[in-house]
């Protein structure tokens, strides 16, 4: 038998059953306290902290039952058994016993093996208590830690999720909120030159391993973006990245957009999400867009598919894109909110600015009082002009840099077919750029720049596209579905970049951009003064080169052409 | 009613427990009767139920526990009758209380000497 001894606390006002009960306590082993009433029993508990308390339930100046339930209290949190001894016989009195918060009780005249039994019982039953509130303890010092590391954690998520230009004036965006870890993720940069990129990202799961995946994902988002790759050159990345780190089964639904505010175009690419709205403000028409792929991370890279639907779009339209929270909201039935019900907040609107706002309305309604549901993430994108969306900011190190002493070199980069169907050159030559010093706050205009003068020599040279296959919004599609034949296609031919960069006396430098193409060349005469007269939805090109540059010379048939440019 | 004033298993039981302490005990319990019994004769006086109901419950216990059946059966029978607080022939069960303390003290005694 278990006969580990205890700290005993007994208290009885009757001396000679006092000095019985602690002989025989002590005889079996234990350390016994003994008090003479009720409130010496509580003074001497608050002093010893016994394991199990025996008291007499009638004494003076505080009875058992009084002792009993103040020293419960004094126990906080712990079990202390408390056994009543007493000659009491009735059932009401023994009743009390135990409504006062005792746990047993003993009849005198005291049975020994009784006596050690009971008390060797609920000694079992403190250890067992101890033991349970010891786990407790872990395990709630175990969630207070886990807590403090998710609101970290969530704090991280947040910058690193709801981050770049998420502010600008035509995004509006719902994020979730501080509590909800939803794993959502919702991405908008700059693109170098014109437009920006916008990444709406739904992780399956939930809380923090479906937020894990959002910080690859989103470094490379923004570093790709920031250097002038393409969006299927970052998908492709991304996804590439999650199927290399996520568990099978986790992966990420997304839709990215890439929106281009001079031509009014917008590329997307659409892997499990919800269909994809776009909302034509002039007419109130809606288009939808479903998705054609599988989400990101759940594909190998040579079956991963980006085809992208390519739109245009005029200025005011709207595209909404969303995580399926919106569609599966549950009301208190627990019915889901659906597509009808969505359609129809776009067929009552009459403002396209409130749309947002009514889209969250409805849900909101339908859904009641079911707020803890509103694990959803929504984002609206309209096209705008560029000078509206980014003010132009300018690099923080510029003075910095103005000291530097400019570079003097030349560098040459010729691409092949096998490299013009699989290599943009772009992010290296714009990363090239940015280390000359004085240079960095123009990469933009110079991304522009060489894009221009890029896709002129290989589309225009070499691939012979027309570019008046662009003057309409359904030629868009069909152009770029033919470039793609035509690449895919190229033998022979090459693209050469290249950079001349010099120091001017006393200020700045000058950089020459000279591209050439092996093709036949084009009349560009013609066209220079084609693109200036009339500004379709091709009409950037040189006149806008032209309004960057000191100067644009074309050689040959037209088939080489070289840019100056000077800055201070 | 027990027959007995002492129960002698009890006893044998309690000295086997003490030991060196059983006289101590036996004295102590000598004391606290004493005074009870002059508890229970000034509450009786007094009229006052409760003091009565409460020294009688008390040597009541001890008398139970030092082994005297007889005594704490008279005593129940006085914390009875003051908890319902109806008296009757009080004064005669007082006396024989009293009675039967002498007659527990003599046979406690001689257990004393015993030793």
């Amino acid at each position: 038998m278990d006969t580990k001894p205890l700290r005993l606390l007994i208290a009885d006002d009757n001396d000679s059953d006092r000095l019985i009960l602690k002989t025989i306590l002590e005889k079996q082993g234990h350390v016994v306290f003994s008090a003479s009433d009720g409130a010496e029993a509580l003074v001497m508990f608050q002093k010893e902290a016994p394991d199990l308390v025996l008291l007499d339930a009638l004494m003076p100046v505080m009875n058992g039952f009084e002792a009993a339930r103040a020293i419960k209290l004094a126990a906080y949190g712990d079990l202390v058994p408390i056994i009543f001894i007493t000659s009491l016989k009735d059932a009401a009195s023994l009743a009390d016993c135990l409504k006062a918060g005792g746990d047993d009780f003993i009849s005198k005249p005291y049975n020994r093996i009784i006596l050690h039994a009971k008390i060797q019982a609920h000694a079992r039953m403190r250890r067992l208590h101890e033991v349970v509130q010891e786990q407790r303890d872990k395990i709630s010092k175990h969630n207070d830690h886990l807590m403090r590391e998710q609101e970290v954690a969530k704090a991280v998520f947040d910058n690193i999720a709801h981050s770049g230009c998420i502010d600008a004036p035509n995004i509006k965006s719902l994020l979730s909120p501080m509590a909800v870890f939803n794993g959502d993720m919702v991405l908008v940069a700059k693109k170098p030159a014109d437009g920006m990129y916008v990444l709406l990202g739904d992780f399956t799961g939930h809380g923090l391993p479906a937020a894990i995946g959002a910080l690859p994902a989103s470094e490379i988002f923004y570093g790709m973006s920031r250097k002038g790759f393409t969006m299927q050159e970052i998908l492709r990345e991304i996804n590439r990245k999650l199927k290399q780190i996520l568990p099978v089964g986790v992966f990420c639904c997304a839709c990215m957009l890439d929106l281009s505010f001079h031509e009014g175009m917008v590329k997307i690419w659409m892997g499990g999400l919800p269909d994809l709205i776009i909302f034509r403000t002039k007419t109130k028409k809606m288009e939808r867009i479903r998705s054609a792929h599988l989400p990101l991370g759940v594909l190998s890279d040579e079956k991963l598919l980006l085809q992208l639907d390519v739109l245009h779009l005029d200025y005011g339209d709207k595209i909404y894109v969303w995580s399926d929270g919106i569609h599966e909201a549950l009301n208190a039935q627990g019915e889901m909110f659906g597509t009808q019900a969505l359609d129809q907040v776009f067929h009552n609107n009459n403002q396209a600015d409130d749309l947002f706002d009514e889209v969250l309305h409805a849900v909101k309604v339908f859904t009641g009082d079911q707020a803890q549901d509103d694990d959803y993430t929504m984002v609206e994108v309209s096209m705008a002009n560029e000078h509206e969306v980014f003010n132009d900011r300018q690099d923080e190190d510029e003075g910095f840099a103005k000291k530097l002493i400019v570079m003097d070199c030349t560098i040459t980069c010729e691409l092949r077919p096998d490299s013009l169907r699989t290599f943009n050159p772009l992010p290296l030559v714009t990363h090239y750029l940015r280390e000359i010093p004085g240079l960095k706050n123009h990469s933009g205009k110079l991304y522009t720049v060489i894009a221009e003068l890029y896709s002129n020599a290989l589309e225009h040279g070499l691939l012979r596209l027309s570019s008046s296959l662009k003057n309409s919004a359904q030629g868009f599609a069909s152009y770029y579905k033919q470039r793609t034949l035509a690449l895919d296609a190229l033998k022979s031919g090459c693209v050469t970049i290249k950079l001349n960069c010099e120091p001017l006396e006393n200020r700045g430098g000058r950089l020459k951009i000279r591209v050439e193409d092996s093709g036949f060349g084009f009349d560009h005469e013609n066209m220079m003064s084609n693109q200036l007269k009339k500004q379709g939805y091709s009409g950037r090109g040189i006149p806008l080169i032209l309004s960057m540059c000191q100067s644009v010379i074309y050689y040959g048939n037209g088939n080489a052409v070289e840019v100056v440019f000077d800055w201070d | 009613m027990a027959n007995e004033h002492i129960d002698a298993i009890i006893l044998a039981d309690l000295k086997d427990v003490m030991e060196a302490d059983f006289n101590r005990l036996i004295t102590i319990y000598f004391e606290d009767v004493s005074l009870r019994l002059e508890a229970l004769h000034q509450s009786l006086l007094t009229h006052d139920l409760a003091a009565l109901c409460k020294t009688a419950h008390s040597l009541k216990g001890s008398s139970s526990n030092i082994g005297a059946p007889r005594l704490a059966e008279l005593l129940q029978k006085m914390e009875d009758m003051a908890k319902q607080g109806t008296l009757q022939d009080e004064t005669l069960l007082l006396q024989k209380i009293q009675d039967e303390c002498q007659l527990v003290r003599v046979e406690l005694m001689q257990w004393m000497q015993s030793a």
